[in-house]
């Protein structure tokens, strides 16, 4: 690491696109975990359970959450340290650009990653400090933790999700969101040298509609609570 | 049937590497619509140099887009808007009467500027320099086919030899990158029995040779593929980096 900086550009897009695969791979998991929301009676009863199940790992989770927090930081200090050396690549601006199209995969998705990426990333921290580091609540369930008290984050969600600024912000940035995982799902596997004429194809075709699906997927849950209350 | 077009030309002057340029307007008349890019440009200087204006200066030289001395931007697509074309093999009859059209450099650090659309692309050199070559004995040449090359292996190379450099590729990269072009020497050379003695060392020296020239890093936009008047295709920018992995791996 000591090196860092004057490691190839090539080698600081392999490390981009590495977390950024990893961190792809984390979003889906998380999407899947929020399905619990919508299951369980009293409503939010699964979801909780579910948020203490994971706690419930203790130090485990403690050290997956510095994990997470260590590729989410190497993929922002690694991909503004590359845009940095870009903008200076070019230091007179064209009047005019365009989009060439054909073979080309240049969208406003992709020209505008680090925008979208950096929006995201405020999102993220509001989004920890919202809810991680939120007001805690506890409630009691006979079947969850031996009927003892567990945090009670649905009640939480509930609240802020009654909010139509805080629904309106989620709505914006999972849009955004949506784009940068557009480009950058297929991006990932060509950065790492991984090319194949139909896997290439696939991949890209596949890759806004990607994007799109875990947008959507994550924002049904401020959506529907906002609806429901 | 229209066979001559009127346009309006912005057109990047600039008068040597440190001064700073701007756009000069200029209308043509009656542009045949059956001559190349270049020769428009050829009757416009004609026409300033009658009224005593410094002629436009652009690089040119084969005029039958193999030799890749060409090039400028063309409404923000490099080559112009016809794909697999060199400025020079870009004829008028895709253009609308009345279009108004932006030329401009290929703008890039590593390429300055040397006079209004003429840039200094000796970075490219650099980057073969670095291990763009194969290392031979010198001596007698050697027997013709004396090295057997399957016939897909030999199509495979001679698709990333195809570059002729022209510098496309950076112009219009978001990132003014020289992926594409660095790529497919590496690639050209890695697909051929010739080059894999050298390979590790040619991969590393030629990347570095491409970041010390300060050009960007590839996102993988593929703008590169799209204005390349060869195609060279952006698998090219994959094997590389494959290739990195292993130099560093094994």
């Amino acid at each position: 690491m000591a090196n860092f900086i004057t490691i190839s550009s090539v080698l600081k897009k392999i490390i981009i696109a590495v977390t950024g695969i990893s961190l792809f791979l984390f979003l889906i998991v998380h999407l899947l975990g929020n399905i619990t929301i919508f299951t369980g009676s009293p409503p939010g009863r699964d979801f909780n359970a579910y948020a203490h199940f994971l706690e419930s790992f203790g130090i485990l989770f403690t050290i997956a959450e510095l994990g997470l927090l260590g590729f989410f930081g190497l993929h922002i200090t690694t991909s503004l340290y590359t845009n940095l050396i870009n903008y200076k690549s070019r230091k007179s601006r064209y009047a005019v650009s365009n989009f060439a199209g054909g073979k080309s995969k240049k969208t406003y998705a992709s020209t505008s990653m680090v925008i979208t990426g950096v929006v995201v990333m405020a999102f993220l921290i509001w989004h920890v400090l919202q809810f991680r580091f939120g007001p805690y609540y506890e409630t009691i369930y006979l079947s969850v933790n031996g009927g003892e008290p567990v945090r009670d984050l649905y009640r939480l969600i509930t609240e802020e999700f009654s909010n139509v600024w805080v629904v309106l912000g989620y709505t914006v940035a999972l849009s955004l969101l949506s784009l940068h995982l557009g480009h950058g799902f297929w991006s990932s596997f060509q950065s790492l040298g991984i090319y194949g004429k139909t896997f290439t194809r696939v991949t890209y075709s596949i890759s806004y509609l990607l994007g799109l699906i875990i947008s959507l997927g994550f924002l049904i849950i401020p959506l529907y609570i906002f609806w429901i209350n | 049937m229209a066979n001559t077009i009127n346009l309006k030309l912005q057109v990047w002057r600039q008068e040597s590497a440190d001064s700073s340029g701007d756009f000069h307007y200029y209308s043509m008349e009656d542009v045949p619509v059956d001559i190349s890019f270049l020769e428009m440009l050829d009757i416009l200087n004609e026409n300033l140099t009658k009224s005593g204006i410094v002629p436009i200066s652009f690089d040119s030289d084969c005029r039958e887009g193999i030799c890749g001395t060409c090039g400028f931007v063309i409404n923000g697509i490099a080559h112009g808007p016809q794909s697999r074309t060199t400025v020079c093999q870009l004829h008028m009859r895709h253009f609308n009467d009345g279009d108004t059209l932006v030329i401009e450099p290929f703008r890039a650090t590593p390429f300055k500027i040397v006079k209004d659309l003429v840039v200094d692309r000796g970075s490219f050199d650099k980057i073969i320099q670095a291990g763009g070559y194969v290392s031979i004995n010198t001596g007698n040449g050697p027997d013709a086919n004396s090295i057997l090359i399957g016939k897909e292996d030999a199509e495979e190379a001679f698709d990333s030899a195809a570059c002729i450099g022209c510098g496309a590729c950076v112009a219009s990269c978001p990132n003014a990158s020289a992926a594409l072009f660095t790529s497919a020497k590496i690639s050209h050379l890695l697909q051929l029995p010739q080059g894999q003695i050298e390979q590790k060392a040619r991969v590393k020296s030629m990347v570095d040779k491409m970041d010390e020239e300060g050009f960007g890093a590839c996102s993988n936009h593929a703008e590169c593929e799209a204005v390349c008047p060869k195609g060279i295709s952006i698998k090219n920018i994959a094997n590389m980096r494959r290739s990195l992995i292993k130099s560093i791996v094994k």
